[in-house]
């Protein structure tokens, strides 16, 4: 028996160790790594311990409350944008219509294409004057608008292009979850009498609402995420009006040299996520109504 | 418990084989790494394994790899984060600028121990102004190789719509404002273009207001003067009381505004010549830039470096290396294909060259001008001093800070920045 319990217990050991091997090289350790290094500071060739300094140098910097504003405002927008048109979809298609498969493969396929290409395409449908969009706007008598260079439109371009993206995969998540409500309370709710926007309130809503908590986390982690719009489109301008948390963090690491300062914000991203994540599951989960709960 | 002691053992046993593998023997050839850039993908990366490929077949003793490494911030990227990781590249093209950078990182060899014998003095044949970036401390740190000139682009056809003469470019500040002018009957949205995304333009114009970026060593920043206020005023004129050039551009979406006639004249680096001259379906001049207090205008382009912790006779392979490329010959077939500007004066007597010129005279006008060719930019974090700039120069175009205000600010910041290399 002692002897089994060995061989099993190596035996897990062995199992678990390619998977904790990978997790601890390349999550683990640079998480525990970023921590330890914003606590020091290499100038040149030494480094040495300088406490909070990283710290306070990131409370006192302009340039990190306006990303931290950028961030923000991005998220705000983001993710009730982005699930509002995933749910508008998939109430579209979730009806019985001639081609409803060729209509979900093509919301769903902006999801596919790599958000390099994708930024790539959108920055040649931007371009000032002669870019498809502004050739339309100018045709129907609109100003043509400098959409990544003008500081008032560059978020929005960032914005569009995250939500286009994404729109498609909340829109299948909405999809399973809209095909999970029995067609039979539906059925009773029109005997009864109800219209279409008393459904969507009273059963729809309520009955989805563990989707639409999943793709809400989902949504706002991708948009502290975000990143490879605003490389490829702004380069986090004009003027850091487009800088985005991961690229400052990403600037700072590659392109400043400043490793200390760049794993400072780094584990400040980390502490707004798990804040951000805990109030979720604290807060908000409880008035997620789950399928298995009610039965 | 056997199994983990035989895993163990095995990845001791590989460890150990790989470092008896890599042991050197005098009879193998040298095996160098080369990191290139390309900042306009395709052809210049095959250009390039052809060079090296000769390289390697006239030098038994020395097989170089050539590693194509995306472009400047990206190949710096590679050669510091392989260098730091303890796995230099023997030989990188970097931008002359990344000098400071990487000597603080401690990553470079002088080259200056190489310059003895035969060798010394290869530096002083160089042309200065290009040189200039190399020299660091009184030692040499770098050899120019794919150089770069802001130059000054125009649309002959909208000139001779405006009623100017195409073949009379500006030649001074004012005379830029005044075409600018008159070039608003030309059939284009903007008069005139320059690279407002970047920072290196912006320090023509300093140059030209007869101010400075920085003190020789790259530690103190002088932003905050009236120079660097006139040049900002320039632009801020044109872009915003004229309303006759864009924003923000960087040097494709200018070149992009320049061949589709979006805008009669521009502004934009030596190495956008072949793009332009490919795209443009009319008559164009190019020249150098117009001045104001000076002529003057800052270098562009790359260098190439040799880093630390090669074996000596690695390090006598890559100089090797080093000078074959640099060559006359090497850097006229370059220029050629690419469009750069050559570092070394006896570049202009090969065959290849002359040749050249003919079908493109603005490289002998560049030739008689280098004289005009300053430093440029580089500070100790330059990468970070330059992203601030950039900052600062959207700021006041789209107007959301006043420019002196914003150079305050700039000034201030760069101060913070610059502060733990001043002693």
């Amino acid at each position: 028996m002692n002897a089994r319990s060995w061989r099993y217990k190596i035996r897990v050991v062995l199992y678990l160790f390619p998977t904790f091997f990978f997790l601890f090289m390349f999550t683990y350790y640079p998480a525990i790594r970023s921590f330890v290094d914003s606590f020091f500071l290499e100038r040149g060739m030494q480094t040495s311990f300088v406490g909070l300094d990283n710290y306070i140098r990131m409370f006192n910097n302009d340039v990190f409350w306006r990303v931290v504003r950028n961030n923000a405002f991005y998220t705000a927008m983001f993710v009730p944008l982005s699930m509002c048109i995933a749910l508008g979809l998939a109430m579209l298609l979730n009806r019985k219509i001639a081609g409803s498969t060729v209509y979900r493969t093509a919301f769903f396929y902006p999801m596919i294409v790599p958000y390099a290409a994708a930024s790539m395409i959108w920055l040649y449908l931007l371009i000032p004057h002669y870019g498809v969009i502004n050739r339309v706007f100018v045709s129907i008598g609109l100003p043509n608008i400098e959409w990544v260079q003008d500081p008032n439109y560059a978020m929005w371009s960032i914005i569009m292009v995250g939500v286009w993206k994404q729109s498609g995969y909340f829109m299948m998540i909405f999809l399973a979850g809209l095909q999970q409500i029995p067609n039979s309370l539906m059925e009773n709710a029109e005997l009864e009498g109800a219209g279409p926007f008393l459904k969507f309130r009273k059963i729809t809503l309520p009955l989805l609402s563990s989707t639409s908590f999943f793709v809400a986390i989902i949504a706002i982690l991708q948009s502290f995420q975000s990143v490879d719009q605003v490389y490829l489109m702004t380069r986090g301008g004009p003027g850091n009006a487009t800088n985005l948390m991961v690229y400052h963090i990403y600037q700072h690491a590659f392109s400043f040299w400043n490793f200390n300062y760049a794993s400072t914000l780094t584990v400040f991203l980390v502490a707004a996520l798990l804040a951000v994540t805990v109030f979720f599951f604290l807060v908000v989960e409880r008035h997620v109504y789950y399928a298995s709960e009610g039965t | 418990m056997k199994t983990a002691v035989l895993l163990l053992c095995m990845v001791l046993f590989s460890t150990q084989a790989f470092a008896g593998g890599s042991a050197e023997e005098i009879d193998e050839p040298v095996e160098l790494r080369f990191l290139f850039p390309v900042q306009v993908a395709g052809p210049q990366a095959e250009r390039m394994q052809e060079i090296v490929n000769d390289f390697n077949a006239e030098h038994e003793q020395i097989e170089v790899e050539a590693i194509y490494s995306g472009n400047y911030d990206q190949t710096v990227q590679r050669a510091i984060t392989s260098a730091r990781g303890g796995n230099p590249p023997a030989v990188a093209v970097a931008t002359s600028i990344s000098l400071l950078e990487f000597l603080d990182m401690g990553l470079i060899e002088d080259l200056d121990q190489f310059m003895v014998g035969d060798d010394a003095g290869y530096a002083d044949e160089f042309y200065q102004g290009f040189m200039e970036n190399s020299y660091y401390d009184g030692r040499t740190w770098s050899i120019p190789f794919q150089r770069s000139l802001p130059l000054l682009y125009w649309n002959k056809e909208h000139f001779e719509a405006a009623g100017l003469d195409p073949e009379t470019p500006p030649r001074t500040w004012d005379d830029v404002i005044e075409f600018s002018d008159a070039l608003r009957d030309a059939p284009s949205e903007y008069s005139f273009t320059d690279i407002t995304e970047d920072t290196w333009t912006i320090q023509a114009l300093i140059l030209q207001a007869g101010g400075e970026y920085s003190n020789d060593e790259g530690t103190e920043a002088y932003f905050d003067t009236p120079e660097v206020n006139s040049a900002f005023t320039f632009w801020d004129t044109l872009a915003n009381d004229m309303g006759v050039m864009p924003r923000q551009r960087f040097y494709g979406d200018a070149a992009q505004d320049f061949v589709t006639g979006t805008t009669s004249m521009m502004i934009n680096s030596s190495g956008s010549f072949s793009s332009v001259a490919d795209g443009a379906a009319f008559e164009f001049g190019v020249g150098t830039l117009p001045g104001d207090v000076e002529d003057a205008y800052p270098t562009g382009g790359g260098n190439l470096y040799m880093f630390q912790g090669l074996s000596e006779r690695e390090r006598d392979a890559a100089w090797e290396f080093i000078k074959y490329i640099a060559s006359p010959e090497i850097s006229a077939k370059w220029t050629v294909e690419t469009g750069y500007i050559p570092a070394h004066p006896a570049t202009y007597e090969t065959a290849a060259m002359q040749e050249h010129i003919e079908s493109y005279p603005h490289f002998a006008d560049i030739a008689d001008d280098l004289e005009n060719a300053r430093k440029e930019m580089a500070f100790y974090s330059n990468s970070e001093i330059r992203e601030t700039l950039r900052a600062t120069i959207a700021l006041v175009l789209t107007g959301q800070v006043g420019i002196e205000e914003g150079l305050a600010d700039l000034q201030a910041e760069v101060d913070s920045i610059l502060e733990p290399y001043q002693n």
